[in-house]
This record gives C-alpha cells, sequence and structure tokens, in this order.
C-alpha cells in the first residue's frame, strides 16, 4: 500500500455538509425526485491532507509530504443512510479507487428503500467522480502540478463537461484554462456549429429513433413481428451514439465558446473493424479513463495472456457497473470483456492484421464489430430477464 | 475508391459538425464563406425547431 | 473566421429564418382552427343553431341531420357546427364570440362531458399548441384574461405571437409525430386510429378511477365553482345577445356511464351542476344515455358517424319540442 494512502483516511462523522440544489436525475437515478429539494453534498474534505495541496503554489514544504487528493465523497440519502453506513462508503470510494459508491448504492437501493423515499445524486456525479480520482491518483504519482484552488476548482466544476464528459485531464485543462484560445470569432463559429450539431443529432435522430427503441419491452417484443427486432436493436445503437455523440458536441461546442478544447469522445466508432479500436472511438474519454486507472494498475498487457484476459474483462465489468445499476449492465460490460478477449486471442494466433487487406475482408471485419456490438446493446437497453426474452424471440421465434 | 470515397464523407461531415477546422477539399472552398456558414446554421436551426416537439404532448393529432 | 464573415453568415441565418417564419405563416393559413373560423365567417346572417364545443361536438353534432329533422317538421332552419377538437372552454368563448359578433345566432347548443364546465383552464406557454395555438392570434387578450398565466408564461406568449413558427410549432412537430407513429407502427399489429389520433390515446382524458372521478366531483361541489370562468363568460356573451343556450350533456360510451356515471357523487354534482347551469339563464340537457350502443362509438368518447346522427336527430326533436314555434321561425 502507497505511503499516505492510508494515513489520508478518517473514520467519518458528518462534517462540512455542503448544500447544492439538488437537478433532477431521472435517467440515471431511474426514480422519481422531488424537484426543489435542496441534495446535500457531503464533501469529506481531509483539511490537514487537502487544504495544504490546494495552497500548495505557495510553496508549503509540509503540503508536499502529504497525500495528494485524498477526497471523499460521501452522498446524505434523506435521513435513511446512517453515519456508520456513510462511513463505509466513504473508505470504499477513497481505498478502492471506485466511484461505486454510488453505484453501490443503486444496486441495493430497492431492498432498502423500497416504498419509494426519494433519492438525490448530484447530477454528473459518475463523470466528476472518475475526474476527482484522476487528479488524486496523477497527483499522487507526480504527473501533474497542483494548480491554484481557481485553477481546481474551474477544472471540477467546469460547467460544460459537468453533466456527462468528456471525462477530462487536469495536466490538458490547466494550459488551456491559463491560456485559452484567444480567436474568439473562429472559436464562436466552431463552437455555435458544434452545439447546434449535437441538437440536431439529438432531436433529429436519437429522439426520431425512440419510435422504435420503446417497443424494447416485453409486451411488445412478444406482439411483434420477428423482424423487426433486428431492426429495434440497430436503432437503440444508433440512438445512442447520436444521443451521446451530441451531447457530447454540445459539451465540446460550449467549452469552445470559451476559448478551451476539451478532448474529443467519439470518433466514428461504428465504422472500426474490431472491437479494440470501438473502444478506442467510443466515448474516448471514458475509455483512456478506464485503461489508465483500471486496466494498467491491474498489470495491463505486461503480464501473461490469462492475466491480460481478466484485467480485459474486470476493466469492462467496471465500465458496465458505471454505466448503470443493473444486472444488464454488468452483462453487458462482461460482453464486451469477452469480445476484447477474444479479439486478443484472435490477434495472437493470426497476428495483426495487414495494412493492405482487400475490401471484402475490411467488410467483413467492419460488419462482425458492428454486430456483436449492436447485439450487446440488448443487455444495455433491457432488463436481463427481457433482453433473454428478446434474443430468445429473435432466435427461435 | 470506396475506401476514398468513405474518408471523403467523412472529412465532409466533420467539416459540417464542426469536428475538423479544415476543409477537406480544395474544390470545396465555397464552404469557407458566410453564405454556407449561414445556410448550414438556419438548416440546423430549422431541423431542430421542427424535432424538437415531445410526443407526451400529442393526444389528438388532428391538427 | 473575421468579423465581417461572421456578420454576413448570422444575417443570411436570420434572413433565411425569417422566410422560413413567413412560409410558416402561410402554411397555417389552413390549419383547423382558421377553417372553422372561416367556416363560421361563410354562414349566412342568421344561425339558428350552433354547436360549440370540443371534439365531442365535433364529432357528434351533425348539423346536415338537425337540418333534415327541422325540415321535416316543417321548420327548415340553418345549423351549424363550431365544435373544434382539442380545444377547451376558453376556446369555446373565442370560437362563440367570432359567430356572435358576425351572425344573428338564435339558439347556442354547447356540448360537455364530466366536469368540463368546472374545469378551470390554467394555461402554460407550451400547453399552446395544435388548436390551442388559436390563442396566439383569435382575441389574445382572452387569454391573457383567463389562462391564468405566470410572468414567464406571459412574456413567452406575447413573445410567440410575434412568429408565425412558434405558434404553428404544435402543427410542425404534430407532422413529426406523424412519422414517429408510422415508424412505431411497423412490424406491429394495426392500431386503430380516428380522425383525432389513436381510439387507446382518448383513454387518458377519462379519469384513472371512479374513486378519482368522485373526489373530483366532490371538491368541485365543495369549491361551489361549478362554471368556470370562460364558461360564464360564454354564457354572459350569448344572454346579452338574447342567444337561447341549450347545454348538452354529450352521449357517453356505455363503458364510460357504467363507470363513472352511476357513482352517488356523479348523480349529486349532476344536480347541482344542473342548478348553476340554469341560474345562468341556460337550459340543461342530459343527452348522456342517448346512445347505449358501444358501436356507435369510436373510441370512449366520441361518437361515431352514426351516432352522431342518431344522437344529433334527437337532438332536434328535443329542440323543436321545447320550442313549439320554432327554435326560432326562419324569415
Amino acid at each position: 500500500m502507497r505511503p499516505g494512502l492510508r494515513a489520508g483516511r478518517r473514520p467519518s462523522d458528518l462534517q462540512h455538509l455542503r448544500l447544492l440544489p439538488a437537478v433532477p436525475l431521472p435517467g440515471r437515478a431511474g426514480i422519481s425526485i422531488r424537484a426543489r429539494i435542496p441534495a446535500a453534498l457531503d464533501l469529506r474534505i481531509i483539511w490537514r491532507r487537502f487544504l495544504p495541496l490546494l495552497f500548495a503554489h505557495s510553496g508549503r514544504r509540509r503540503a508536499r509530504r502529504f497525500l495528494p487528493g485524498n477526497f471523499r465523497v460521501g452522498i446524505h440519502l434523506q435521513p435513511a443512510l446512517s453515519k456508520r453506513f456513510l462511513a463505509l462508503l466513504d473508505w470504499s470510494c477513497a481505498e478502492h479507487r471506485l466511484p461505486g459508491g454510488f453505484q453501490i448504492l443503486e444496486f441495493f437501493h430497492g431492498p432498502l428503500f423500497r416504498g419509494g423515499r426519494a433519492k438525490f445524486l448530484p447530477l454528473g456525479i459518475s463523470f466528476f467522480t472518475f475526474e476527482f480520482i484522476h487528479y488524486a491518483v496523477d497527483r499522487y504519482e507526480g504527473k501533474t502540478e497542483a494548480g491554484s484552488a481557481a485553477e481546481y476548482l474551474s477544472f471540477i466544476l467546469y460547467f460544460p463537461t459537468m453533466v456527462a464528459g468528456p471525462i477530462k485531464r487536469y495536466q490538458d485543462f490547466l494550459p488551456k484554462v491559463r491560456n485559452p484560445s484567444k480567436d474568439t470569432l473562429e472559436n464562436w463559429r466552431i463552437g455555435c456549429t458544434r452545439i447546434l450539431t449535437g441538437l440536431a443529432k439529438k432531436f433529429c435522430v436519437a429522439d426520431v429513433m425512440t419510435a422504435f427503441t420503446n417497443h424494447l419491452n416485453k409486451a411488445d417484443i412478444l406482439t411483434a413481428q420477428r423482424w423487426v427486432l433486428p431492426l429495434w436493436l440497430l436503432a437503440y445503437g444508433m440512438k445512442i451514439y447520436f444521443d451521446f455523440s451530441g451531447y457530447s458536441d454540445i459539451a465540446i461546442g460550449s467549452a469552445r465558446l470559451f476559448g478551451i478544447r476539451v478532448p474529443e469522445n467519439f470518433d466514428w466508432p461504428y465504422f472500426q473493424v474490431n472491437i479494440a479500436e470501438f473502444w478506442r472511438h467510443w466515448h474516448i474519454s471514458l475509455t483512456r479513463w478506464l485503461i489508465d486507472y483500471v486496466f494498467i494498475p491491474l498489470g495491463g498487457s505486461r503480464v501473461a495472456n490469462s492475466r491480460i484476459w481478466a484485467n480485459l474483462m474486470v476493466t469492462m465489468l467496471v465500465s458496465g457497473v458505471w454505466h448503470g445499476a443493473g444486472l444488464n449492465f454488468v452483462v453487458w460490460g462482461a460482453w464486451h470483456g469477452a469480445l476484447l478477449v477474444v479479439h486478443r486471442i484472435w490477434i495472437q494466433l493470426r497476428g495483426p492484421a495487414p495494412p493492405d487487406r482487400g475490401f471484402i475482408r475490411l467488410a467483413a471485419s467492419w460488419a462482425g464489430t458492428f454486430l456483436w456490438v449492436n447485439l450487446g446493446w440488448a443487455f444495455f437497453s433491457m432488463d436481463l430477464s427481457t433482453a433473454l426474452l428478446f434474443f430468445r424471440r429473435l432466435v427461435g421465434g | 475508391m470506396m475506401l476514398q470515397l468513405l474518408e471523403k464523407i467523412k472529412s465532409i461531415l466533420e467539416y459540417l459538425g464542426g469536428v475538423s477546422e479544415d476543409l477537406p477539399l480544395e474544390s470545396l472552398r465555397w464552404m469557407r464563406g458566410p453564405l454556407w456558414w449561414g445556410t448550414w446554421w438556419a438548416v440546423l436551426i430549422l431541423s431542430i425547431v421542427a424535432f424538437s416537439g415531445q410526443s407526451s404532448k400529442f393526444i389528438y393529432i388532428d391538427f | 473566421m473575421t468579423r465581417r464573415t461572421v456578420l454576413i453568415a448570422s444575417a443570411l441565418s436570420v434572413l433565411i429564418l425569417v422566410a422560413a417564419n413567413l412560409l410558416v405563416g402561410r402554411a397555417a393559413s389552413n390549419s383547423v382552427p382558421r377553417q372553422r373560423m372561416r367556416t363560421i365567417d361563410s354562414a349566412g346572417p342568421v344561425i339558428d343553431v350552433l354547436g360549440i364545443g370540443n371534439s365531442l361536438m365535433a364529432t357528434g353534432f351533425d348539423p346536415d341531420t338537425v337540418e333534415r329533422t327541422f325540415r321535416a317538421s316543417g321548420r327548415p332552419i340553418i345549423a351549424l357546427n363550431a365544435g373544434l377538437g382539442a380545444t377547451n372552454p376558453l376556446e369555446h368563448l373565442i370560437l362563440a364570440r367570432h359567430a356572435l359578433r358576425q351572425h344573428s345566432v338564435k339558439q347556442l347548443i354547447y356540448g360537455f362531458f364530466d366536469q368540463q364546465l368546472s374545469d378551470d383552464v390554467p394555461l402554460k406557454n407550451s400547453d399552446l399548441i395544435g388548436n390551442h395555438a388559436m390563442l396566439y392570434y383569435a382575441e389574445p387578450q382572452l387569454a391573457v384574461r383567463y389562462a391564468q398565466f405566470s410572468w414567464m408564461d406571459l412574456v413567452a406568449f406575447q413573445t410567440y405571437r410575434c412568429c408565425a413558427m412558434f405558434q404553428e410549432r404544435g402543427n410542425i412537430w404534430a407532422k413529426v409525430e406523424k412519422m414517429r407513429r408510422a415508424m412505431a407502427s411497423v412490424g406491429m399489429p394495426r392500431q386503430a386510429t380516428n380522425q383525432f389520433g389513436r381510439p387507446e390515446d382518448f383513454d387518458l382524458l377519462e379519469f384513472v378511477s371512479p374513486e378519482e372521478f368522485s373526489k373530483r366531483c366532490r371538491d368541485v361541489m365543495r369549491a361551489g365553482t361549478f362554471l368556470s370562468p370562460p364558461i360564464q363568460g360564454l354564457f354572459q356573451e350569448a344572454n346579452a345577445k338574447g342567444v337561447k343556450i341549450t347545454v348538452v350533456e354529450m352521449p357517453m360510451h356505455p363503458w364510460h356511464v357504467k363507470t363513472f356515471y352511476d357513482l352517488p357523487a356523479w348523480e349529486e354534482f349532476r344536480r347541482l351542476n344542473r342548478q348553476a347551469v340554469e341560474r345562468s339563464g341556460a337550459a340543461y340537457l342530459d343527452a348522456s344515455h342517448w346512445i347505449p350502443e358501444e358501436t356507435k362509438f369510436q373510441d370512449h368518447i366520441h361518437l361515431g358517424p352514426s351516432g352522431a346522427a342518431q344522437f344529433s336527430r334527437m337532438l332536434a326533436e328535443r329542440l323543436i319540442q321545447a320550442a313549439p314555434s320554432g327554435v326560432t321561425a326562419r324569415r
């Protein structure tokens, strides 16, 4: 265990409650939320550890010894949770570097809170938690400077990317904040175009696809003609791409209005010819995060084959759980983990694809990748039993 | 040739969407001008307005 | 990009949007509310029987059958149906005023169902799509008076009035919604539709349960507000012009009658409702049980063509009986 990590941990009592206005979050939480009631975001800051780091630029020597960014986020869930439970949650977030405290809560929310107590989650928490973790780890490893408090806060609270990414890197962001682009007119041209494109993707394509994807439920799957089921799944694949990439366009365009370039998040993922390339082009900032903070710490590719495969699987399972707290998301993560493992084995057995392979081979690779990715969306879009029903109906009639 | 065509289409779409700032083909330099951008923005805005209705509002649809 | 090119691009965008706005305004000149108002405009100087209400009247009141029945009794009349689907009493008031301003109306038939006479019309600007959009251009001052807009909605309302594209956004969205519904129907069993949309959607206009229905009745009885302000306004306008008003409880689907209209709360509500209507100088006619055959309805609340013909004939007969000298004697 690295020095300093354990030193940063404290048994919690609820200090430093900060009240932030709640933002309705129906999608991820999956439960109706009373609007306008403030949520309590409990920022557990280890003052003696953290504050000096915020002011590290002032050159306090003591600060440098301390653990950077042992920064815990807890959530106050109505009066229902005990302090002890929150302490456990707090510990797990800090020690295991998982944003999964919230995912864990969501998993167990049903049994814990049957009866419909409202739950409040800050909007975008999955995303900015990852940015917290990135900052903490990279600061500890000396990969990034501290920056001032204002620079740190502008990184964390940067509104264009706060809700749903792209997940930024502090070392990329800092120079841009210090020196934003001064070509205002060009920034506004690009920014406005990007925002309008994102909105158009969302409204004109993604929302129209809901005409098909709304049918992805048990009743309609049983009633529909079989041939339309693949169309619905394909529509879901289109919908999620245009929705999320449209959102990313809006975020990137909004940032560009201020002269700040944030990383791209999608790069024609459905045009890729293998699953590894797909993940390098789909939700790019998340893939990078998972590689840097899950896959590589687990050993990455520098271990035995069986370990590599396990690492891939674990990484994709983390991705699955991050996307949603349900068994279907776990299965979706495992699906992609398995695809990556199979791809790895294929490459090892057959060698990498030659650059001059023919069009037919390329098309076949593309078709295979496209097919397997879209089949996986069944687990993403429906709960497990519905997804299994979907496949039973699709295959067996 | 098919791949080259796809690449060209991709570049043009990226330019239209504001992802890329470089014009993919010199023959399309009219896309740099204000007439093009003004038209393109208007098309995007009109599309957004046309498609931004919520289907939950529609019980009657005879209008 | 230089400042000059940005200005030119922006100006061109605005120009195109203005042109699109004009086109939308042009296309909207044939919207359903405008058609209805033109129908009223093109009627003769005297309208003997004018039907006003929402889609129940639009589908249920057959002016040809009413005229035929009167003619058969030796009293030719002119009947007109100004009922308009997806509207509320505020729009009915505006249509009635439109007719009363231009014509000599002898009898006004106002059709309603459930607690519609009592339903208040607090509106948001976002509600003003479809036929409600007529509030933007047809006597908008009435919308300001009756719609109970919040200040933000009021600002939005006044802003939207200046732009045809905003006013008629519902019409544009309806076309996209139709496209979505066509897509959704691919590979699925065919869903029934009628002139207004999907019949199953009109279940949404009914109460979820008899308990909820009774509660609504009791709430109105407790508050004593049987006639909403637009309804009162409509009655006042008609009374001031000497128009005879008959408020008709429209024929309802047997399921609806059995589920809701047999409830004790409804009986009591109906009694008090009738008294409130009669106090306002109008006659009350309970036609809710006139059409017991399910097949004569196209969904839970709207009459089909044969049901409309039967209802209209029975209504005309009642009107003839009620006024032996004629609803009016045509000169």
